[in-house]
């Protein structure tokens, strides 16, 4: 962690990378990403640029109970054409947020029936 | 072209660098060294002890606490997703599998009182200290 020149008033700030996991299933990508301790109201996802940027913060708990800290965590991924940017779901249980991007349907597999 | 003198701090980097460039600045990789599962937690306010870990992904029902002889024993099992037939990893960096972490005391606790909840991947112990573990008043006479 690199110093700064906040002010010690500020509380501290704990910078995080989630870890994530990513399935692909036949329709779409499932991605899974670790963030402990937060709560749906302080997690933000969005979809700018074909890139999904997950941020989030929860409570730290170590130290002293009036020096209370905060964990950032951020995490930004590049989407690939396939995925349908429109019918995105995001739900939070267990401190595991999940992302479903759904694939286009151009790109979906299809059966071709032999006549 | 003139490079500012680095001392060993980013060693590990520079050694990435020489086998694979790319990989240097990747989130993924700077994630992986500090990887770790479990992070544990311990506060202390005047009458209780706090104890929180961090379980992501764990269902109340994998996790266990134990107490013995002033040592606090905490195992999860967090599970792998099984993968259906057309599904594959794209990506894993999540840990799965069963996890141990045995703390030791600072305090002699009341067992009867002590009280966890499971909630958001966040386990909290409260482990109110025995009688004699309290903080006390001594009155001068």
């Amino acid at each position: 962690m690199t110093m700064t020149n906040e002010p010690l008033e500020k509380r501290p700030v704990h910078s995080m990378i989630p870890a994530v996991d990513i399935v692909e299933t036949a329709n779409s990508y499932i991605v899974k990403l670790d963030i402990p301790g937060s709560v749906k109201e302080k997690i933000k996802a969005s979809i700018e640029n074909s890139t999904l940027v997950i941020s989030a913060e929860a409570l730290e708990y170590t130290g002293v109970e009036k020096s209370e800290s905060v964990k950032q965590y951020r995490r930004e991924f590049l989407l690939a054409k396939d995925i349908e940017v429109n019918t995105v779901d995001a739900q939070y249980d267990l401190g595991v947020l999940t992302v479903v991007l759904n694939k286009k349907q151009q790109f979906l597999p299809k059966q071709i029936s032999i006549n | 072209m003139v490079v500012r003198f680095q001392p060993l701090a980013n060693i590990f980097d520079e050694i990435d660098s020489i086998f694979n460039p790319q990989a240097v600045s990747y989130p993924a990789i700077q994630w992986m060294n500090r990887r770790r599962f479990a992070d544990i937690s311990v506060k202390e306010s005047g009458e209780q002890v706090h104890v929180y870990a961090e379980l992501p992904g764990v269902a109340k029902e994998d996790v266990a606490v134990n107490i013995n002889d002033g040592t606090l024993v905490i195992s999860a099992d967090r599970k792998q997703p099984e993968l259906k037939e057309n599904e594959q990893w794209i990506r894993n960096e999540v840990s799965y599998g069963k996890i141990e972490r045995t703390i030791q005391l600072p305090y002699s606790v009341d067992l009867e009182k002590v009280t966890a909840t499971h909630e958001q991947g966040i386990l909290h112990i409260v482990l109110p200290k025995h009688e004699n573990a309290k903080p006390k008043q001594i009155s001068i006479r």
